[in-house]
């Protein structure tokens, strides 16, 4: 189409004399609006257009000044054909004549009015503008955090340089997989370095806890690792101070991490200083290790010299039964494991003791890699806690999304804006601007958004970053190198999302002819609102099925948190009996002595409470139904007599264990029901009177008592063995009368200092005790809360942006219902009424996705609720509120506006 | 149609002395007889772009009494490439008079 130049007295009407000064001063600034042209093409082509004029005046080809005017511009050529002649040799004038710096300099004050213009195109809608920034701002932010937490979790053990290397011994005694377990004899390590040259070196770990007393202070359960020398050839624990070779030779060598150097010496040098270790010994600190990355498998306060635990514990260094360490090799890059597996079965066969051979026919060692330790291992007694894959799985997936469904938004919210400004563009089309400009500036806008979302989003990241570390219990803390990794990504993220949702209207609505984009004709972007609607119903059914899900979660907590136990857990104080050679003696005295306070109804004496730690398996041997001496590996449990009592467990069959009874003092022994049914007897009193053989002694079973859940609810009861066994007892157990409970708990402290005034007074309520083992079900109810509100949070932004469009383009639509007298509420149900069906929809899709991705959690829970039908309904009706609040804005607001303007033809 | 027929005729004129752009459209006019008027927003940029290739260069003109005008000159280089074009075009031509059965006529 051919533009000519404007008229310049058209407007002002005939009778104005015609100026040809004005006239070419006009159509001098109408040429320079092209960028081609620069000023000396401009004087050039006046000089030109007024010897046109003068030629044409007198050659009598025009009548008047203001013809000659018209004819001379005519001769020069259409604007649009000159523009683009002109465009071609740009670029090469540019760099002939060197106006290369006066070219950057006129873009960069074309870069500033872009951006003043983007910023005054975003402050007339600012809460669209800030809604839009901030909705990705929150997608981007929660996936940054997700796949922080989740890169931690996969750099466990990474930071050692032969971490590929390094591998751990298991003992499989095949008995069933719980009997995979990842603790090894001492006598393995150097053994196995010895015998095999394919092992490089070996290291020992044992773990276990020290109280420390220094001055007058004293620490409890400082967790303690004693290792082999070998230990700084393994893995890559740098000493900060101290000698490698010799830190960890002598026995009773400390070495302390950073956190125990800080906190027992300041900042004084802790080396050569000594630490009383159980009130019994003196060790001495001979290094101080370098900060340990928080991702490492291997938890630790201090490193003691295994030379300790041989001198202290030597029996357990020739002895093939007592699993207690954590066996590590260190094998050569690339080394055959296959092989190393068969030499070790080979040399297992030829050198472990035959009676442990015989009794395990399938007794054999096998090597696990360092690196698949905390995500894949699956065997039990293991060194320190494993993470959890699962969790993982659904952490990235969950992380994806979010970013996924935040973009989308970003872009459908910018593009459904975008249409609204259809009249505008038509407008500038009118005055000639070009596409490449239009489409700038829409590219321009879009950008500017998705890189202030990106801002607020490294912002909010480095603000939560601290709050993930302590929800999730770990240091997640970044350097500042992985801050600049995580920005790069960021931007690139921006720029990505910026020129994606920028280009929609860049490119299409650009090129539409003015004229019908002014008529209001935009049908093609009608195509997108059906992806559009898919997007939504995307968005709430992920919601619909997160919202269901924290339900489920937390119906389960509250269901567990009402289970009858099958013991009476309320009002039990348990206090921590410390000290080795505890005896009955010194329980019995102790307590004798709370008893005598008035609200102590009950007392007893037992390893731990049910749920507490430390409820180790023993091997075991049971006559069972047949007459065999059965074997097995279950939990055993030394209690006193007034356990039972105390914590109201009923007896099925035989009798508690009784003082009465001097064979109850060493041979008898109490099973539960489930024992009785592992050991194949029909009733309970079919085992009674039974031998049973375990260290120290063995004996016979003498009572059965009702299951009741010992473990957490994960778990169904498993068999459980019970005995008097006072040199094994942690805990001392109190049944209170809980009014004033204050007065009472600092009584008892009181009694406490009189009976062990040198330990500290250590207490828990069971019910806390309790609570703790679902710590990790509520931390997921939490997690679950918060995702499912940001989930809504976008699928509603999501459906804002659909109705802001869909409801614009049924304006006339409402304006003629409006004229034939429909009210403002139907007219709101009217348009309400298609978006609630997007919802239900969505339900329909979400509702399956809870019911099995929930179910299969529940099943992880031997004691479970199903996921109720009321459950999924809540969570659909939930959404369908929050989605009517939602477009209710837009459509109240269409429903009420003025019809005549709706009706107004433009 | 502007295209390749520019060049030589431009590089003629200057050839024959300096001149400005009006001067070189209207001197075409005369010499096709009227048939080939070009638009001065079409040959400027083409003036344009055999400066920067060096074909011939710009100077500005103010005189007495008269506007500015930006005269335009032919360089060596110009010259040079003048007298290739030169070639070419009579080779073409002498093809196609044969062809066309045409009395040959040469300026």
């Amino acid at each position: 189409m051919a533009y000519d130049a404007p008229r310049p007295n058209a407007a002002l009407g005939r009778g104005t004399p015609f100026n040809l000064e004005h006239a070419i001063a006009t159509w001098r600034r109408f040429m320079a609006s092209t960028h081609a042209l620069i000023a000396d093409d401009m004087d050039e082509l006046e000089s030109h257009l007024r010897e046109e004029i003068e030629e044409a005046l007198a050659s009598g080809k025009a009548p008047s000044v203001e013809a000659a005017y018209h004819y001379a511009v005519r001769r020069i050529g259409d604007f649009a054909t000159v523009d683009e002649a002109y465009r071609h040799v740009f670029w090469d004038k540019i760099f002939y004549d060197n106006l290369l710096l006066r070219e950057l300099h006129w873009r960069t004050l074309m870069l500033r009015n872009y951006l003043k213009t983007t910023f005054r195109g975003l402050k007339r809608r600012p809460a669209f503008s800030l809604i839009n920034i901030f909705g990705l701002a929150l997608g981007m932010t929660a996936c940054l955090l997700i796949a922080r937490y989740v890169q931690h979790e996969w750099s466990y053990d990474r930071f050692h340089v032969h971490a590929e290397q390094i591998v751990r011994v298991n003992t499989h005694t095949d008995l069933g997989p719980e009997h995979e377990s990842a603790a090894t004899i001492a006598l393995y390590g150097p053994m196995l370095e010895e015998a095999l040259p394919e092992v490089l070196k070996s290291v020992r770990l044992q773990k276990a806890s020290f109280s420390i007393v220094q001055d007058d202070r004293r620490f409890e359960d400082i967790p303690i690792l004693f290792a082999d020398t070998t230990l700084f050839d393994v893995f890559s624990f740098d000493l900060q101070r101290g000698n490698p070779a010799t830190a960890l030779s002598e026995p009773f060598s400390l070495v302390l991490t950073q956190e125990a150097a800080r906190r027992h010496f300041g900042s004084a040098d802790p080396i050569g200083q000594t630490l009383n270790v159980n009130g019994e010994v003196d060790a001495t600190v001979t290094g101080v290790l370098a900060p340990i990355p928080a991702a490492s498998h291997l938890a630790f306060d201090m490193l003691v010299s295994m030379s300790t635990s041989q001198q202290v514990n030597a029996w357990l260094f020739n002895n093939w039964y007592s699993t207690q360490f954590h066996t590590y090799l260190l094998l050569p890059e690339n080394a055959d494991q296959a092989a190393l597996q068969t030499k070790l079965h080979a040399l297992v066969q030829q050198r472990a003791a035959s009676d442990l051979l015989n009794r395990y026919p399938n007794y054999h060692l096998a090597l696990e890699p360092l690196l698949g330790i905390y995500l894949f291992s699956d065997k039990i007694a293991q060194i320190g806690p494993t993470g959890n894959r699962t969790y993982l799985y659904l952490f990235t997936v969950i992380g994806v999304f979010v970013l996924l469904i935040a973009c989308i938004n970003f872009m459908n919210l910018s593009t459904a804006r975008s249409a609204e400004r259809g009249k505008e563009v038509g407008v500038r089309k009118m005055v000639g601007a070009q596409r490449i400009q239009l489409g700038g500036q829409f590219l321009s806008e879009s950008l500017l958004l998705s890189f202030l979302a990106v801002g607020t989003a490294a912002l909010l990241f480095h603000l939560m970053l601290p709050f993930l570390s302590g929800f999730m219990g770990k240091d997640l803390s970044l350097t500042s190198q992985d801050y600049m990794y995580g920005l790069g990504f960021l931007c690139v993220l921006g720029l990505g999302v910026g020129v994606l949702s920028g280009s929609y209207p860049a490119l299409v609505l650009s090129s539409f002819s003015p004229i019908s984009v002014l008529k209001g004709r935009l049908e093609s972007s009608m195509r997108g609102t059906g992806l559009r609607r898919v997007l939504v119903v995307f968005q709430f059914g992920i919601s619909i099925a997160l919202i269901a899900a924290t339900l489920v979660v937390f119906a389960q907590l509250r269901y567990l948190a009402e289970q009858p136990l099958g013991f009476d857990k309320e009002q039990l104080l348990l206090i921590d009996f410390p000290g080795n050679a505890v005896g009955a003696q010194s329980s019995e005295r102790a307590k004798a002595a709370f008893l005598q306070h008035p609200a102590v109804q009950q007392a007893t004496a037992s390893l731990t409470s049910p749920m507490g730690e430390g409820f180790g398996r023993w091997n075991i041997t049971v006559e069972n139904v047949s007459g065999d001496m059965q074997e097995a590996s279950i939990p055993n449990y030394p209690i006193d007599f007034d356990f039972l009592d105390t914590y109201g467990i009923d007896v099925v069959a035989g009798r508690p264990l009784s003082e009465s009874y001097q064979t109850d003092f060493t041979e008898a022994l109490i099973v539960n029901e489930a024992a009785v049914a592992h050991f194949g007897y029909a009733r309970p009193e079919d085992i009674l009177g039974k031998r049973f053989e375990t260290w120290p002694r063995g004996g016979t079973v003498v009572g059965v008592i009702r299951d009741f859940n010992f473990q957490s609810l994960h778990e169904s009861i498993a068999p459980l063995t019970m005995r008097y066994l006072p040199s094994q007892y942690g805990t001392l157990s109190l049944r209170l009368n809980t009014a004033n409970l204050g007065e009472t708990m600092q009584d008892l402290e009181g009694i406490w200092k009189s009976l062990k005034p040198d330990f500290p007074f250590s207490y828990q309520f069971l019910d806390d005790t309790f609570a703790a083992q679902y710590a990790r079900d509520q931390a997921l109810g939490n997690l679950f809360t918060i995702f499912a509100a940001l989930a809504i949070f976008i699928a509603s932004l999501g459906l804002f942006g659909l109705a802001t469009f869909t409801i614009q383009k049924r304006t006339k639509e409402i304006g003629i219902r409006k004229a034939l007298g429909a009210s403002s509420t139907s007219i709101t149900v009217l348009l309400s009424k298609d978006f609630v069906k997007l919802v239900v929809i969505s339900f329909v899709v979400g509702a399956p996705v809870a019911y099995f991705g929930m179910q299969s959690w529940l099943d992880t829970f031997a004691y479970h609720i199903s996921v109720s039908p009321l459950l999924l309904g809540l969570a659909g009706g939930l959404a369908i509120l929050i989605a009517l609040v939602t477009v209710s804005t837009q459509s109240l607001q269409a429903a009420t506006a003025n019809p005549v303007e709706a009706l107004h033809i433009d | 149609m502007m295209a390749v027929s520019v060049r030589p005729v431009v590089l003629s004129i200057l050839l024959q002395g300096d001149t400005y752009g009006y001067q070189i459209i209207k001197r075409v006019s005369g010499l096709s007889g009227g048939a080939m008027e070009w638009a001065a927003g079409s040959l400027y940029p083409v003036l344009h772009k055999m400066r920067t290739e060096g074909l011939i260069e710009a100077y500005w003109v103010q005189e007495e009494g008269a506007r500015k005008r930006k005269y335009y000159r032919i360089t060596t280089k110009g010259v040079r490439a003048l007298a290739k074009e030169k070639q070419q075009w009579l080779t073409m031509h002498h093809v196609l008079t044969q062809l066309w059965d045409v009395e040959p006529r040469l300026t």
